[in-house]
Formats: C-alpha cells, sequence, structure tokens
C-alpha cells in the first residue's frame, strides 16, 4: 500500500496534504502499529480506497527538565515526541510509554496518544483506530491502552500484530496472477517483538491457539543478555538499557562471516568515552534470540499436517524489531537446513515490517462493521 | 452406586437416597461447568447449592462421619472421572467431525481466537477475538486452585473433612 502522502517525521507535526477541511464530520479510520520502539501510523478517510497519512515516529515522549534555558527547545515546548525528543534527549527527560509492546507509563502513553491525533490535523469527530497488540497481550494491558487513547480516538478495535501483519503483507490485487504465491496460504510467521516472539502457522485461516506458539523471550531479553555481559566485562561502564538498544540497533548480527566486521562500541567507563568491541557480546544476545526462534519454528512445523510442510516451508516469513538482526533470516534458513528440512526459504520483512501491521490494521477497519468497534467514552 | 472397592455397599434411606442423588448430580453440573470453562456457574453450584445438600444428606444419611466422608470422596472422584471421560470423548466426536472442539483450556485473556476463521472474513475474525475476550473477562475471578476447587464449608461443618474434589 502506497500512500499518496508521505512524510518523515520530525517528531512534531505531519503534514497532511489533502486539506482536513474536506474530512470535517467524515469518518477517519487509523491503523495503527503502537510499537515499543517505533509506531506507524496510517489513516484514510471511511468508504475511500485513498491513504491520507503514513507515517513512522519513534515511540519517546521527552519531558523538558526544568532547568532548561528559554529558547534552547523549539518554541520552549514541555513535551516532545518522536525524533525530536531523540534530537533533544540531553535536555529533556525521554520515556518509552510502553515495554513488552504493552503500556508501561499510562500518563507518557497519553501524551503520545494525543500527539498523534494532532498529527493527524483531523476535524473528524468520529476517529476510529484499529491498534495492533501484542498476541501475548491481557485484558489489564488492553484496559491500559483503551485509557490512553480515550479521548483520542471515539472508537477502537485491538487485533493482534501477526494477524495485522500477514494481512498486510498479502497483496489482493494480485490474487489472480499466477504468478503471485499468496503468502497466508501456508506460511510459517515469525514476529519477534520487544517483549515476546510468536510463531504462528497462516494456513488460510487467522492462527487459533494451537497454531501458535509464544515465548516471552524478544528484543528486551536480548538487549538484557548484551548488558549482561558487557557490565561483567567492564562493571565500571554504567552501561544501561537504553544505550545497550541503540547499540543493538546499530551492530546486531548473528552470522559467524559478518561478524568479522567487528562491532564497536563508544561506552563510557569510568566517566571517559572508549571504543570498546562488543562484537561477542552483541551476537551472544542476537544468537540467544535465534536459536529460540529457531527451537520454536521447529516445533510448530511439526505440528502441521505432514502434507502442508513443504510449502510451509517455502514460506516462513520473519517480522518485528528482530527481524532487522542483521543475517537473521539467513541463520534461521541455515539451522532448518541443519535440522534436516529441505528447502526452506526465509522471508524477511526487514524495514517495511512495520508499514505491514499499520497496514493490516487500515484494512481491518475498512472491513469492520460498526457494531464491532469499541466506543470509548468520554 | 458406589465404587467396588468400597468394603461395604452403601445404602441411603429413602430421603436420604433422594439427597444424595441431588448432591452427585449437583457435583455432575459443577464438573461439567467447569470443563465447559464456566466457571463462575461452578463455583456457584460448589459454593452455595452444594454445603446444605451435604450437610443435610451428611445429617440423615445414619452414617458415620468417617463412612460420609469415605462416600463422597468416593463420589467425587467417580464423577470427576466419569466427566472427564465424557469431555474427552466429546472433544474426539466435534474433531471427527471437522467441528471446534470446546477449549482445552481456560480463555487467558491473551488477545487470540479459538476457531478457525477464513483469512478474508475480517469480521468473522474481529467476532471471535470479541468472543475470547468476553469469555476471558468472565473468569477475572477464578477458583483460587484452578484444577482443585475447594469443597463447601458445610462439611467442615458436620466434621467431614474431604477438603477438595480429586
Amino acid at each position: 500500500m502506497k500512500a499518496n502522502s508521505t512524510k518523515s517525521s520530525a517528531g512534531a507535526t505531519a503534514v497532511l496534504e489533502n486539506g482536513s477541511a474536506r474530512l470535517a464530520n467524515d469518518t477517519l479510520l487509523v491503523g495503527l502499529d503502537w510499537g515499543t520502539n517505533i509506531s506507524s501510523v496510517v489513516t484514510a478517510p471511511r468508504g475511500s480506497t485513498e491513504t491520507l497519512v503514513k507515517e513512522l515516529i519513534p515511540t519517546v515522549v521527552g519531558y523538558a527538565n526544568a532547568d532548561v534555558l528559554p529558547g534552547v527547545l523549539p518554541g520552549d515546548a514541555k513535551v516532545l515526541f518522536g525524533r525530536m525528543a531523540l534530537k533533544h534527549k540531553g535536555n529533556l527527560r525521554l520515556v518509552r510509554p510502553l515495554q513488552g509492546g504493552v503500556i508501561a507509563d499510562a500518563e507518557a502513553a497519553a501524551d503520545f496518544a494525543g500527539h498523534l491525533r494532532t498529527m493527524l490535523q483531523t476535524d473528524s469527530r468520529d476517529v476510529r483506530a484499529v491498534i495492533g497488540m501484542p498476541a501475548s497481550s491481557d485484558l489489564p494491558a488492553r484496559e491500559n491502552a483503551r485509557n490512553a487513547v480515550r479521548g483520542v480516538f471515539q472508537k477502537v478495535i485491538f487485533v493482534p500484530e501477526p494477524f495485522l501483519a500477514a494481512l498486510g503483507v498479502r497483496n489482493e490485487a494480485k490474487l489472480n496472477d499466477p504468478e503471485y504465491q499468496d503468502p497466508v496460504v501456508n506460511s510459517v510467521y515469525i514476529d519477534i517483538g520487544a517483549g515476546s516472539t510468536d510463531v504462528c502457522l497462516v494456513q488460510g485461516h487467522y492462527p487459533t491457539v494451537d497454531d501458535q506458539l509464544s515465548a516471552p523471550f524478544a528484543g528486551d531479553a536480548v538487549d538484557q543478555i548484551i548488558l549482561d555481559r558487557i557490565l561483567a566485562e567492564y562493571p565500571e561502564s554504567g552501561l544501561t538499557l537504553a544505550r545497550v538498544r541503540e547499540i543493538k540497533e546499530r551492530h546486531s548480527w548473528v552470522l559467524a562471516e559478518d561478524g568479522t566486521t567487528p562491532a564497536v562500541a563508544t561506552i563510557m567507563v569510568g566517566g571517559k568515552p572508549r571504543k570498546i568491541d562488543v562484537t561477542a557480546q552483541v551476537g551472544a544476545g542476537c544468537d540467544a534470540l535465534l536459536q529460540k526462534t529457531f527451537e520454536m519454528t521447529r516445533d510448530l512445523i511439526a505440528r502441521a499436517n505432514p502434507d502442508t510442510v513443504s510449502e510451509l516451508l517455502r514460506n516462513v516469513i520473519v517480522t518485528g524489531g528482530g527481524s532487522l538482526i542483521k543475517g537473521f533470516g539467513v541463520a534461521l534458513q541455515a539451522k532448518l537446513i541443519e535440522e534436516g528440512f529441505e528447502n526452506p526459504q526465509v522471508r524477511v520483512l526487514g524495514d517495511n515490517y512495520k508499514d505491514y501491521v499499520a497496514a493490516g490494521a487500515l484494512k481491518v477497519a475498512r472491513m469492520a462493521r460498526d457494531n464491532q468497534w469499541q466506543t470509548l467514552l468520554g | 452406586m458406589l465404587a467396588a472397592s468400597a468394603p461395604a455397599p452403601f445404602v441411603p434411606p429413602v430421603r436420604s437416597g433422594e439427597l444424595w442423588r441431588a448432591t452427585e448430580d449437583a457435583v455432575r453440573e459443577a464438573c461439567l461447568l467447569r470443563a465447559e470453562g464456566r466457571a463462575a456457574e461452578a463455583a456457584e453450584i460448589l459454593q452455595h447449592r452444594l454445603p446444605p445438600l451435604i450437610a443435610e444428606w451428611s445429617r440423615t444419611a445414619g452414617r458415620t462421619p468417617d463412612a460420609c466422608r469415605q462416600a463422597l470422596r468416593e463420589m467425587f472422584a467417580r464423577v470427576q472421572e466419569q466427566v472427564t471421560t465424557a469431555t474427552a470423548c466429546k472433544r474426539l466426536v466435534l474433531r471427527s467431525l471437522g467441528a471446534n472442539p470446546a477449549p482445552a483450556a481456560p480463555p487467558t485473556g491473551r488477545l487470540e481466537v479459538r476457531r478457525r476463521v477464513p483469512l478474508h472474513d475480517i469480521p468473522g475474525m474481529l467476532d471471535a477475538l470479541d468472543e475470547e475476550e468476553r469469555a476471558a473477562a468472565s473468569r477475572r475471578n477464578p477458583f483460587p486452585a484452578a484444577s482443585r476447587p475447594p469443597i463447601p464449608a458445610a462439611i467442615a461443618g458436620r466434621n467431614l473433612s474431604v477438603s477438595t474434589i480429586q
């Protein structure tokens, strides 16, 4: 799905090229992948095939420090969001509203949701959002999300992210093309988020509880492994998980041949910046995730109808933040071959994975019946 | 009525026999409800309907507390085994018919579906998610110990130390 109006967020505002006045009193549909580290939002008027806004924004809120001098922050803002918050982090207290894909800071989450509404620049009184949530999220997590977006969206629906990714990656326009291989007819979906890894069999229907495996081992666990390993070697570094996340996003890898390019990070040790080779530590964390993902994939394939396995193996799709680890798809494919699976083909959605979830959410928003929307009062 | 292993078959008096059958029916109903994931309704029976039945039966049974306790234990075990077997049979039959079996585990509150919905049927998927959410919401106050619900306090009042349905 291609947006008519796409603009990289400066964190403050997204530009809506098609006049917002036209939207007044209409229903605006929103597809939102509210991610732990980055969120993707896409909007469209109800009843229309056009897309108005398509935006990626880091899921972070920055609250101005009390001692910031006038004129330092743009517009002397008290709160900044997304990339603007990251840009001015030196003068802000940065808060990530979500952890493990669910809301951890209610106030920051509500502020972030309010910012999303500002981004949409719509006068529509009826703004309806389909929001992707981890399949492992529980009832309180969804209640927290509802509370955060109350007053921002009038109606919401929560849908598991793997469902949305499957819907988003499917190109309905090509279903009649004999050359097009429908990625959701018979495939294994691996969604590696921050808090959990979900592996699903998608075989023409939405995966049921029997068609999926979930483990609370994902990006956050990798961060912790890397942190523990670095601290074990450099206990005086005072390294934080936030810094480890930055290092991982820049240097993550799983294949030995990639490891020949050392991952060198600048870390404060004893108050002084030092360039340290963290290749082994980062590799250890990523390898642990690879091994866990491989075991879950192997176990889930074992559950599948034997007649479908050969086609399943040709459609192993990795999505989520974990798919951004360099070499992950190739390494997973190699492990499946080592295990004895024939001709597995692992496809990594990569940087676009957020777009697929948000696009899937918009598809759901367009198809949902009126009585399936949850109305948020107040 | 009693298991073959009982040392002496228990033959209750008429009034006691009616109470015994009512008690057994209530236990069976509670077990069936639990097997269907309807924990709140099962708890209602165990906590409110069963205690007076057991209390009244044990008063009219003409048996010692130890004998009453033994009879109850055996009846609980037998009924629970019957329900477990029946539930397994039901799942096998439904599976052979291509239908969806009853949930093997109670709703967890996770965002998931338990029945197969074709990918093109987005409203159907949303209905299935909603069903799961409603089921999970109705179970937010489950038994303290999910697999071993407590036996009503009335038994203890009769000095019968049966503490759980096994």
